[in-house]
């Protein structure tokens, strides 16, 4: 039993400096006080002159990458088209992996059952993966590592996608890399094009951002749905059977084949719908 | 520079290891050390130290997030300086406001004994901000941790001001009410 102690609001704001860093790695760092609107200036701005500089450089550089691809014949399907909320990003295609990489791995937030369900705003549906792209992300040179999986839709439990369709979802890891290894990627990296699943990814939005190293990509602009670990939202049937995060879903643990989720999947979604 | 590379440095005692660090991270620790402090020599000189910290600590510690580890020594040195100047209430900015608002959460507070286990509150919190949706989560953290002007976080979010300080206002409730149920307060 927790001792009642004294707090005083300086032990709260200490305490909060060493909170997981899970929670502080999913959000933008101060220094993208350029994401405020116009008008409103850092309390450390720059001198006028070197702001002016600073702009102008801005200027060339976004003028040089748009058009400056187009005047070296360089391909410009080799990076995806961003919309102008993603700055200071590029996002490729991987057609070799690097000799480095550096793997970032951040711990699973703990839900429940049901809050896997809740906690975040997910799409469910079944399908067959078409495709697997293995992409890299450069946010002002530092670079993660991901993959797009295309999806073809069986069967729809929730959401706007309809049976059919053919929707795109960002995946955590790289896809089939040999030797690779990404701590917290056990269920997604076993993907495979050709295999049949079901799929809780999140479904991005205007809001929905990755920001790292002052870099700002809006998730939309490359896909409309990804998933939140590589762990506890798809089930997939491979060739060695159903696999899943069991220790995520203990109800279900002994579970052997996609049927027997489907029928979970409409249980708790009845479960979590009458709340 | 690869964090992996610039820990390597320091692991080898390789002094370029500091160069590389606040080129990299320097406006990250900077822009930490100015919300709190709200003075540009100040914030200067926390930078600094924040990198003989960095150097004293490594090895043998060996972070898993170089960023986050940085921004906790800043922060945390920052705020030691804020403490030890508060009297004189210098460019104190945004910091005297969110002592202001913590105080709300911790107002009914009593206690039996003295020393607060600060780890132990630490992961209270961190289980109480995983159980919030993540824009409530971003727009406490970078008030409370990062210390930016409300104003800031509802531009990035794109919400009114009101909105954010009413989401702020939401959340702290809520966090009395969870460090209540945990028996840190009467």
């Amino acid at each position: 039993m927790k001792q009642e102690m004294l707090l005083k609001q300086e032990k709260l704001f200490e305490a909060i400096g060493h909170v997981d860093d899970a929670l502080l790695a999913r959000l933008s760092s101060p220094e993208s006080i350029s994401d405020a609107p116009p008008g409103h200036l850092p309390k450390s701005k720059p001198q006028a002159k070197t702001r002016f500089a600073l702009a102008f450089c801005a200027a060339c550089l976004v003028f040089a990458a748009f058009f400056l691809p187009k005047f070296l014949g360089r391909k410009s399907a080799d990076f995806f088209q961003l919309s102008d909320a993603s700055h200071g990003v590029k996002v490729s295609l991987m057609e070799k992996p690097p000799e480095v990489m550096v793997n970032s791995s951040g711990d699973l937030i703990w839900l429940t059952e049901e809050q896997l369900f809740t906690h975040f705003n997910t799409d469910i549906f079944k399908g067959n993966i078409t495709d697997i792209q293995n992409i890299i992300l450069d946010f002002n040179g530092e670079k993660e590592y991901g993959a797009i999986a295309s999806i073809y839709v069986e069967k729809v439990f929730r959401g706007n996608c309809q049976t059919g369709d053919t929707v795109k979802m960002l995946l955590p890891c790289m896809i089939d890399v040999e030797g690779l290894w990404v701590s917290g990627t056990d269920v997604v990296s076993k993907m495979r094009v050709g295999m049949h699943g079901i799929f809780m990814p999140m479904v991005y939005d205007d809001y929905s951002f990755r920001e790292e190293n002052g870099a700002r990509l809006l998730l939309t602009d490359l896909v409309p749905y990804g998933l939140a670990d590589g762990e506890r939202y798809c089930f997939l049937q491979t060739q060695d059977g159903l696999v899943f995060a069991r220790f995520a879903y203990e109800s279900i643990a002994e579970a052997s084949s996609l049927a027997e989720i489907e029928n979970y999947i409409e249980k708790m979604l009845e479960k979590v719908s009458e709340q | 520079m690869d964090d992996s590379d610039i820990i390597a440095l320091y692991f080898d005692r390789d002094e370029s290891a500091i160069p590389q660090t606040a080129a990299k991270y320097g406006t990250y620790c900077y822009a930490i050390a100015e919300h709190i402090l709200a003075n540009h020599e100040d914030s200067e000189e926390c930078v600094n130290d924040t990198w003989l910290h960095a150097w004293n600590a490594m090895p043998p510690t060996h972070p898993a997030h170089l960023k986050l580890f940085l921004a906790r020594i800043a922060r945390n040195l920052a705020f030691n300086r804020f403490h030890a100047r508060k009297t004189a209430r210098r460019g104190s900015g945004e910091m005297l406001l969110v002592l202001d608002e913590l105080a709300e959460t911790i107002a009914d507070a009593r206690t039996t004994e003295g020393v607060v286990e600060e780890k132990e509150l630490s992961g209270c919190i961190s289980r109480f901000l995983h159980t919030l949706p993540e824009r409530d989560c971003g727009i406490f953290l970078k008030r409370y941790f990062y210390v930016l002007p409300v104003r800031e976080i509802a531009a990035q979010y794109q919400l009114s001001e009101k909105h954010t300080s009413t989401a702020l206002s939401r959340t702290r409730k809520k966090l009395a009410a969870y460090l209540r149920k945990e028996g840190y307060f009467l």
